[in-house]
């Protein structure tokens, strides 16, 4: 469960610069980051086990 | 620039004016570009998760987050535009990508009701609500439409 302070993180994090020629998503390691600074820890946050970066 | 690239921004600033995708073909008119080179640059960008195909057309675009290329049940209205985001999550991103106010319409996945989230000044307005969500991290992309 989040609040909505911490959605609006996420949100600006994640699509604050979607709209300029650098954007991208965050690897996973930059998501494990990103959520541990809003107190989203453990398994469930864990991206680690994505393959999205075998695709690229 | 490359052409990955170019092909990303002219999807996300089109939906940025239009609210709608473009397709293949649309990209590939507006650029002056082979066809065959946009739908590489389409698949690519599937790949780099800045985008989602239709399920069984690939030319035309169901999702390039936050935004969502068919209705949904999150609205998000800025100034005269409205555009549908894919999840909470998006609805928020939308506003934040464009880096403007926005009011959102949604549905409480909890009981049904409709509420309404507002940015203001670059900040959500205090609301007394929490944001489910149901799939792990590690397998959002699985099947993302669910997600």
């Amino acid at each position: 469960m989040l609040n909505l302070n911490q959605l609006w993180y996420l949100a600006v994090t994640w699509y604050g610069n979607r709209l300029t020629v650098d954007s991208r998503r965050p690897a996973p390691d930059e998501m494990v980051e990103i959520f541990a600074k809003i107190g989203l820890t453990g398994p469930f946050w864990d991206p680690q086990a994505d393959q999205w970066h075998a695709a690229t | 620039m490359d052409f990955d690239t170019t092909v990303k921004l002219h999807i996300y600033e089109t939906i940025a004016q239009t609210t709608q995708p473009p397709t293949t073909r649309d990209v590939a008119h507006a650029l002056g570009a082979p066809l065959t080179e946009v739908e590489a640059a389409f698949d690519t960008l599937h790949k780099k998760r800045l985008l989602v195909p239709e399920p069984g057309d690939p030319a035309r675009i169901r999702m390039a987050p936050p935004f969502s290329g068919i209705e949904t049940a999150f609205r998000v209205k800025v100034q005269n535009k409205l555009y549908y985001a894919n999840c909470a999550w998006d609805a928020l991103g939308i506003p934040a990508a464009l880096h403007h106010d926005a009011v959102v319409e949604a549905v409480d996945g909890y009981n049904g009701e409709p509420i309404t989230l507002e940015v203001k000044d670059g900040q959500p307005l205090p609301q007394p609500c929490v944001i489910h969500f149901a799939v792990p991290a590690a397998h959002w992309w699985d099947d993302i439409i669910y997600t």
